[in-house]
């Protein structure tokens, strides 16, 4: 299925790019960041990194569909 | 009500919207940009944030504080964008009829706020150098 990746804080220097558009054959949210945070080596845990689907924030059973739009969040530091 | 604001805070304006006159404290915080981070010279940040997340999980935990602590209004402005040395980061003002709620209020929810929203801080250095707050390679490596 195709779906919209946002990505933000450290993630976006990481990745080059606020946010892209990509085929997906994860069933879940946590399942995507967790194949995406894999294949691009990221730093830290991928536990650390939230994640929301059309900004709501997703726990592990959180279903991914088709032109879902899914924000990966790393550590905040607002403030 | 929590706010993101992408022009300079007007921290008049806000303290303007606590008069109550049942209130008899009002406390206010405000998170300025320093020119120092862990020992290094800050020339300059930027902020930005996943919007309608941080506007729902701000208000979400200023209700929080509503119903904590024994208070009037509570309102915070989180700044987006490029900011200078001194500018105003966050602004958050309590009214509580007495100062005690009021205080624990705003320490509340500046604690909170710093924890919870997802606002991302990225700052520049004097050697031309940047680095991401609370960045990844920071956690991986304690």
């Amino acid at each position: 299925m195709m779906v919209t990746v946002e990505y933000f804080g450290q993630l976006r220097d990481l990745c080059g790019k606020d946010r892209e558009q990509m085929t997906v054959e994860c069933d879940t949210a946590i399942a995507l960041r967790d194949a995406l945070h894999q294949r691009n080596n990221w730093p830290g845990k991928a536990e650390q990194i939230r994640v929301a689907v059309n900004n709501i924030l997703a726990n592990d059973a959180t279903p991914l569909q088709e032109q879902d739009t899914v924000a990966l969040l790393p550590p905040v530091s607002g403030g | 009500m929590f706010a993101l604001s992408h022009k300079a805070i007007d921290c008049g304006e806000w303290r303007a919207k606590l008069e109550f006159p049942d209130c008899g404290a009002v406390a206010t915080f405000e998170g300025l940009v320093r020119n120092h981070h862990q020992g290094r010279p800050v020339t300059d940040l930027r902020y930005h944030a996943h919007e309608p997340l941080a506007i729902a999980i701000g208000s979400d935990i200023l209700a929080q504080a509503c119903e904590k602590f024994d208070v009037r209004e509570i309102f915070a402005v989180h700044r987006l964008g490029q900011l200078v040395i001194g500018e105003c980061a966050i602004w958050i003002g309590v009214a509580a009829a007495h100062r005690q709620a009021a205080f624990d209020a705003v320490r509340y929810c500046i604690d909170t706020l710093k924890s919870e929203v997802p606002i991302y801080k990225h700052e520049s250095f004097a050697d031309g150098s940047t680095q991401w707050v609370n960045g990844l390679v920071d956690l991986a490596s304690e």
